[in-house]
């Protein structure tokens, strides 16, 4: 009898229990971490597809010779100050410094809109289009898919931002923002990583 | 994460949860009003209740498996002799693919997910799944892809190019119809509800168990299914990508797969490497979780635990991580480097000694057990027989010197239908005699199940067992039939006659469940005296589930008192009552120490609206109606954004003070 009563008291010694969607022990938060790595391996996937063709001969398989640094590093540009604007929003939130965080959402929404006009910038310069042979079709592809997930990322943040001006969070509800910064850390990573292998490594084989 | 880190929240975001007892009627009634679901279509459209959502993943999926089954007896009576004329070699072509596609994707993945849905909140001792919406959305989706998929039929121009789907043969310039394109699309399709599933069953495994309910006491069903699960996360979207790479070839002109000018050209090797990099551990994602299901039924059905826990879970484990390894062995015959061969022969080798492990385990639990010769109990005994003589074949083309005398030939078909029907199907019966008195609270004949068993089992063996022979007689596989005088006649006129012996077998399953539906014996809640918590709530379950949260201090709740096993005993009769709205309790990953009280969706309309969505987008990517196509995406994004809505009540938007 004893015995129960340890395993019982052991679970519920008398002590309040948080309720509700709070910081990373909200189920939304967990959901959106493992999407995320659904969504690493579709990039990892994508990598390989190019890899695949890129180190077979004939070398310098791309049209025109090794792509520009221009446009493709203002979009790392971009991303980068994107993180710590969104990392910005989301510990205000936290400190419970509503209009900071506003601010930090707000900041991130226009520096994701400029990514987007960049990337279409970029895709107009390209002097190639999708199906002329297999770098052009690699190359939007995984651009493509890239901006996609940005675009993604522009509702979402457009979407939290209007509930953080609603006045839905505060201090404790506050996941929503949390969950939008992972993701744009995630589209950050994987922009590095379409940097490195669509603009970087032609340079070397 | 410790609770610690919870200290000074403000008051009206935490509670102390009050204790109560299971047995105390108002409270049931509370519960009952609270979780059930309102009766006629609206409740049908809406409804998130687990219990439902899995019924449904397994009636469907059985209706996918009797598709399939139709298609492959009329196969086998176009091969029951030769230079038959009953099919023309178009409709065969077409048959052989769906029966694949169908059989592979559309129905032993989803009814081991039914399965895992029904069970997953009752072997855990918690009210509902992570993502009561998600979960009605994996459904839908399911059942809308096959839809789609099926449609093809409708217009005559069903997938014609196998289930892997090789090109060049499905490229554009050499299979010019629409039945392609229906097969890219309708597996994207499906991918979407897989990977849904998968992240709801990885974060209800680690998030929404009963206290105690720690990793080293879940049942194996849990781990095989975490462990496939975990497999799709990282699969699914390789197969998705490979079809729409070979959509876009097929529909823009692009270069992946299909020859071009430039100085580079796409390939159609890479197809093969996508598709099985997808492919093989597929394979083990449709067999893990009916693994689990012989494993925790063998301890029921043999009044013992099942020898060897943490080998068959570390076995599971490994078993999947080695299939990610080894999808080479599908591309043997493709002129690849010996290096890369032996690597990947080498791996596929080594899957047989964590198998083997799990084998040995079962015998172990027999040997040392009292078995009960129940009908689950045979499709358990039958399924290890026949995952030994699947993984000796498995094997032998594993070699690959026998592989490429194998190649193509009836000998891997008789292969995979010894892994699919015997490792998956044969667990899905065990599985259904087990829990039928569960899902319905009544148990199937135990005459009709023997006969159903032994039908099954000697109508399988009969007619794949000689596949072998036909195969090593060097029939090769997809003809749509043979030349008379090549020894292939009486082999394929018995596999055809085990064929319809084990579609009988089948027959009397479905009538042993019409029958036990209305008239079978009342189970009550434990009838086998079986050990998990699945055993401990009425049958069939309230929606609620569980009147209080148990707490559980061993691997087998039930069976605790007779094992002396675990620290402390295991408390089911009182508990935390949750009762304020939908509510369930979230807890440490590992341990299962009460972490959080989880505030749970209700019914909702938005994922079967945005099944509807997702069907008009690939309706348009199908026809090329792109305003379709683009009108889907914004109304899936407005029923998106009102399904994501933060809400008081679910706890997500913030309390006022």
């Amino acid at each position: 009898m004893s015995a129960a009563i340890d395993t019982f008291n052991r679970a519920y010694r008398v002590k309040p229990l948080p309720m509700g969607a709070i910081g990373t022990s909200a189920s939304g938060w967990w959901g959106a971490c493992f999407l995320l790595i659904s969504e690493t391996s579709l990039f990892a996937y994508l990598f390989f597809s190019y890899f695949y063709f890129s180190i077979q001969p004939p070398a310098n398989w791309v049209p025109g010779g090794p792509p520009s640094f221009f446009y493709p590093g203002i979009q790392t540009g971009i991303v980068l100050v994107g993180c710590a604007t969104v990392w910005f929003a989301n510990r205000s939130i936290q400190l419970g410094q509503w209009l900071f965080a506003l601010l930090g959402l707000a900041a991130t929404w226009l520096l994701c809109s400029g990514f987007i006009a960049v990337q279409f910038l970029d895709w107009f310069d390209k002097p190639f289009t999708f199906a002329l042979d297999t770098y052009s079709s690699e190359y939007f592809l995984i651009t493509g898919a890239h901006l996609a997930h940005v675009v993604l990322g522009w509702i979402i943040l457009l979407m939290v931002l209007i509930w953080t001006a609603l006045g839905y969070f505060d201090p404790v509800r506050y996941v929503p923002v949390t969950i939008t910064a992972l993701y744009w850390y995630f589209v950050a990573a994987i922009w590095i990583g379409v940097f490195f292998t669509l603009t970087c490594t032609p340079y070397f084989f | 994460m410790t609770t610690a880190s919870y200290e000074g929240l403000p008051e009206r975001y935490t509670r102390i949860p009050e204790i109560g007892l299971r047995d105390t009627p108002s409270l049931r009634e509370r519960l009952q009003r609270m979780w059930e679901t309102p009766p006629g279509i609206r409740g049908w459209l809406t409804t998130v209740d687990h219990k439902e959502i899995g019924l449904r993943y397994l009636v469907t999926a059985f209706v996918f498996l009797f598709a399939g089954g139709i298609e492959a007896l009329i196969m086998r009576i176009q091969l029951a002799g030769p230079e038959q004329r009953l099919l023309t070699p178009e409709q065969y072509d077409q048959l052989f693919t769906m029966h694949g596609a169908t059989m592979i994707i559309w129905y032993a993945f989803p009814v081991l997910s039914g399965f895992s849905n029904y069970l997953w909140p009752l072997i855990f001792g918690s009210r509902d799944m992570a993502f009561p919406r998600l979960n009605a959305f994996s459904y839908w989706v399911f059942l809308a892809s096959g839809i789609f998929l099926y449609s093809s039929f409708a217009v005559a121009a069903a997938p014609n190019a196998g289930w892997f789907n090789y090109v060049p043969y499905a490229s554009k310039q050499f299979n010019p119809g629409i039945n392609i394109d229906f097969y890219c699309l309708a597996n994207i399709f499906m991918g979407i509800s897989t990977t849904a599933g998968a992240v709801n069953f990885i974060v209800t495994t680690l998030r929404t168990r009963c206290p105690g309910m720690s990793v080293n006491r879940w049942p194996i069903i849990a781990w095989g299914t975490l462990t496939s699960n975990a497999a799709a996360i990282l699969a699914m979207p390789v197969v998705s990508l490979a079809f729409f790479l070979l959509w876009l070839d097929r529909t823009f002109g692009t270069h992946f797969y299909a020859p071009a000018s430039g100085n580079l050209s796409g390939h159609p090797l890479l197809w093969q490497h996508l598709f099985w990099m997808w492919g093989h551990p597929w394979v083990y994602m449709i067999v893990l979780p009916a693994q689990g299901i012989v494993s925790d039924a063998i301890a029921t059905f043999c009044r013992r635990p099942l020898v060897g826990y943490t080998a068959v879970v570390l076995s599971t484990v490994a078993t999947m991580m080695l299939g990610f390894g080894v999808w080479v062995h599908h591309m043997f015959a493709t002129g690849l480097p010996i290096m890369s061969l032996s690597f990947f022969s080498a791996a596929t080798i080594i899957i047989s000694i964590p198998s083997g492990v799990q084998v040995f385990a079962w015998i172990a639990t027999i040997w040392t057990g009292r078995p009960v010769f129940v009908t689950a109990f045979l499709y358990i005994a039958g399924f290890i027989f026949l995952f030994v003589v699947g993984g000796v074949s498995g094997f032998m083309t594993g070699v690959v010197p026998v592989d490429w005398q194998l190649t193509d030939t009836y000998f891997v078909v008789a292969h995979i239908h010894y892994v699919l029907i015997g490792i998956n199907f044969f667990g899905v019966m065990a599985g259904l005699y087990y829990w039928f008195p569960k899902f319905t609270g009544r148990m199937l004949d135990e005459t009709l199940g023997q006969i159903n068993f032994w039908l099954t089992f000697i109508g399988f063996n009969v007619g794949f067992f000689t596949m072998h022979i036909t195969g090593l007689l060097g029939m090769p596989r997809r003809v749509y039939t043979y030349p008379q005088g090549l020894g292939f006649e009486i082999p394929n006129l018995i596999t055809t006659i085990g064929a319809f012996i084990l579609a009988a077998g089948i027959l009397v399953f479905v009538y042993n469940v019409i029958v036990s539906l209305r008239r079978g014996a009342i189970a009550g809640p434990n009838p086998w005296d079986a050990p998990t918590l699945e055993w401990a709530v009425p049958s069939p379950p309230p929606p609620y589930n569980f009147a209080v949260i148990p707490s559980v201090a061993s691997r087998h709740p039930l069976w605790e008192r007779r094992l002396r096993e675990g620290d402390g005993e295991s408390v089911l009769d009182r508990g935390p009552v949750l009762d304020h709205h939908h509510e369930a309790l979230g807890v440490t990953a590992m341990d299962g120490e009460p972490d959080v009280i989880l505030k749970m969706p209700s019914d909702s309309y938005a994922p079967f609206l945005m099944t509807l969505c997702i069907s008009a987008f690939f309706a348009g990517l199908l026809v090329h109606w792109w305003w379709l196509a683009g009108a889907a995406v914004g109304i899936g994004i407005i029923v998106g954004i009102i399904w994501l809505w933060p809400r008081v009540e679910e706890g997500g938007e913030r309390a006022i003070a």
